[in-house]
Order: C-alpha cells, then sequence, then structure tokens
C-alpha cells in the first residue's frame, strides 16, 4: 500500500518494466548517484587537500546550519505525510529526529562549535542572511520535497539522497581537519559523529525506501529524486567553492556587509 | 568463574524494550529484541554515553552520544572497529540473569557469532 499516485514526481517517472526486487533497487539506487557525488565537488576536494582556510570553512559553517538545521523539519514534514499504518517508517524517521536533536549533544550546536573555532559566531551563524542564494534553494527544494513529495519519495530524496553521503563526505575530510587544518577533535566532533550517524541514517533511509516502494512507478520516482536530490547537494558544494574560494575577493566584501563578526 | 546473578524481572524489560540495571556496581544495559534479551556494558567505550538511552536498529543497538552502532549479541562496532562489552545473560521463567564476565573482542566476529549469547 502506497500514499495516492497523483503527485508530479510520479506522473513524470519512467515506468520499469517490472518491480525491481531489494538488490536490484539498491543497486540502482547506488547507481543513481555516481558522477553526482558531492564528495567530489570542488569545494570537497579543496578541503580534503588542505587548502582552505579558517576563513572559508566559517562560510561553509554559516551556509551547512541553514541546510542541514533544519533536518528535524524535513522529517516532520514526511513523518506527518506518511500513512499511519507505515509504523516502522514513522518510527525510523522518529529515530532520525531524536538522534539530531535529543538524544545527546544537538548536532547543530557540534556545528557551531566547529564554527567558533573558524572565528565566527553563534549568531552569524543562525542568521539566514549569511547564506549563499544556492544554499537558500537547497533549504527551500527539501522543505519543498519534504512537503509535497509522496512521503516515501522525499524520504528517498533526503535520507538516502542527501544523508546517506555523508559518511564518504566525512571520512574523506575529518582527517585532515586534524592533520592538515589544526583543529583539536573536540572542535571537529561534528564530522567524526557524521562519519557514524549518517551512516545509521542514511541506512534507515535505505529501510523505508526499500519495503515501501512497492510499484515500478514509485521505484523509478525516487531514482529522480535520488538523482535530484545528489545534484542539488553537488552544486550546493560547488557554489561553496565559487562563493568563497574562487571569487574570495566577493565573500569578503559581503561578509563585511551583512553582520558582525 | 562468576555465578549467575539476578539482573530484573523480565516483565520491566519485555514492556519498556531496553533497561538499565546496576548488577554489584556495574551498569549493564538490557534490551528485549524478537525475544531474546541482550546485555551490554551502559557506558559506552567511546566517550561514555548511556547506552540504555539508545536505539535497536537492525540488530544493533545505536549510541545516543555518537551513533556508534554495536552488534547487540558481539558488542563489535563495525564502523570504528571498537567493541562493547557484552555480558553473558539467561533468563528462567521471569527472571533475567548476568554473568558479570565482560567479554570484549579484539576481532571483527565471524559471520556466526559465537559468543555472547542472547538469552
Amino acid at each position: 500500500m502506497v500514499a495516492a499516485l497523483g503527485n508530479s514526481e510520479l506522473a513524470g517517472a519512467r515506468v520499469a518494466a517490472s518491480l525491481m526486487d531489494r538488490a536490484q533497487f539498491r543497486a540502482a539506487i547506488k547507481e543513481s548517484m555516481q558522477g553526482r557525488e558531492a564528495k567530489d565537488a570542488s569545494f570537497s576536494v579543496a578541503w580534503a587537500n588542505g587548502t582552505l582556510t579558517r576563513q572559508q570553512f566559517a562560510r561553509w559553517a554559516e551556509n551547512h546550519y541553514h541546510y542541514v538545521g533544519p533536518f528535524a523539519d524535513y522529517l516532520a514534514c514526511i513523518y506527518a505525510n506518511a500513512p499511519d499504518h507505515a509504523t516502522e517508517a514513522k518510527d525510523f524517521l522518529l529515530q532520525n529526529m531524536y538522534e539530531e536533536e535529543l538524544a545527546d549533544v544537538r548536532h547543530t550546536d557540534m556545528l557551531i562549535r566547529f564554527a567558533e573555532a573558524c572565528g565566527t559566531t553563534r549568531a552569524r551563524v543562525t542568521d539566514p542572511r549569511n547564506m549563499s542564494p544556492v544554499t537558500r534553494g537547497l533549504q527551500g527544494w527539501c522543505y519543498a520535497t519534504a512537503i509535497r513529495a509522496n512521503w516515501v519519495v522525499a524520504t528517498a530524496a533526503l535520507v538516502v539522497g542527501l544523508e546517506s553521503q555523508v559518511p564518504d563526505i566525512y571520512r574523506r575530510q575529518y582527517p585532515p581537519l586534524l592533520e592538515k587544518y589544526g583543529f583539536s577533535e573536540d572542535e571537529a566532533e561534528f564530522f567524526e559523529l557524521h562519519i557514524t550517524s549518517d551512516e545509521v541514517h542514511g541506512e534507515r533511509g535505505y529501510e523505508i525506501v526499500l519495503s515501501n516502494a512497492t510499484t515500478p512507478e514509485l521505484q523509478q520516482a525516487c531514482l529522480e529524486a535520488i538523482r535530484d536530490a545528489a545534484d542539488m547537494r553537488f552544486s550546493y558544494t560547488k557554489a561553496l567553492y565559487d562563493y568563497y574560494v574562487k571569487d574570495f575577493e566577493h565573500s569578503n566584501s559581503e561578509v563585511a556587509a551583512i553582520g558582525s563578526v | 568463574m562468576t555465578d549467575w546473578i539476578k539482573a530484573t524481572e523480565l516483565a520491566p524489560l519485555r514492556l519498556r524494550k531496553r533497561l538499565k540495571v546496576i548488577v554489584e556496581n556495574i551498569a549493564i544495559a538490557l534490551f528485549y529484541v524478537d525475544g531474546k534479551v541482550f546485555a551490554l556494558a551502559d557506558i559506552c567505550v567511546h566517550k561514555g554515553s548511556h547506552l540504555s538511552q539508545g536505539l535497536v536498529f537492525k540488530g544493533r543497538v545505536v549510541c545516543p552520544g555518537h551513533q556508534w552502532a554495536f552488534d547487540l549479541t558481539t558488542g563489535w562496532a563495525d564502523q570504528w572497529a571498537k567493541c562493547q562489552p557484552v555480558f553473558p545473560v539467561r533468563v528462567e521463567g521471569d527472571v533475567v540473569y548476568v554473568k558479570l564476565e565482560p567479554q570484549v573482542r579484539t576481532s571483527p566476529p565471524t559471520p556466526a557469532h559465537d559468543s555472547g549469547e542472547p538469552g
């Protein structure tokens, strides 16, 4: 049983010849993200290569907060759209929200701790005027997908397409934070945490999608949503490079114009 | 060789699915999953959070602190190749017993788990 198929993302989806089994569908999901992973975007590459400055990390944190800060909001919208008989899926969504916000230190507080180590402030990080237009677009897309898409498709997009990429990104980016950039383990706790937490969170997302995309149309819609999500995250990460690394002068003038450090 | 020691009645564990008990000053997190009982040290080997406040997902308890996921049977966390101590546990009637002989792996378990049999 799935939600009504009247959503636009389902209407436009390519229809597979037949329903994929779990193994085939999982492989198709992996394939749909290939070539679009944010770990390969220019800002990620510069990060891993050790060429960024603390000032650029501060700009990253001021953007990243507005993408990940509302993640529980996104999941709450999906939770509300999921039918009440999808108990296990709803529990998985709730578990992800709990771990993001309440289980121990709030994840965004760890992000802000890192931001402060980079020389910016909680006030600047939480001020939405400090995100780039591309980040604003990513946040808006996340909200729109969570609210308007079929709940399984939305889970595919946000939890599988976006969140499940994180361990691969931070496995590459955490070591240079300590070894090349000189952050302490405490300051970089946000990244160590997410190597593990988003593996669990992403796996819960896979479980929801694999178990609840029960028609060829829904499976195809999920694959398209995952491709879109991967594209969104790649574009967001690339834009960070374009705004704050490639066009460094531009970023400095923007920073001076908005708020005070 | 220690004796089996009563940890709790089964009923509250069956109801809550997870329970922290103190047995001879040792904090143990008990889990009730699919009719089986598992016992792990409550204090996480990573940074000291309480596993008894964690969630169970796919046969692993997810630590609330940093979401390290420990296999309920072996205590092994694949992501970091670390092991949470597990305790032998058995259920007799309506009582859960543990043995205070913590088992800690130094290498990944074989596919057929061979220690820490659940009660």
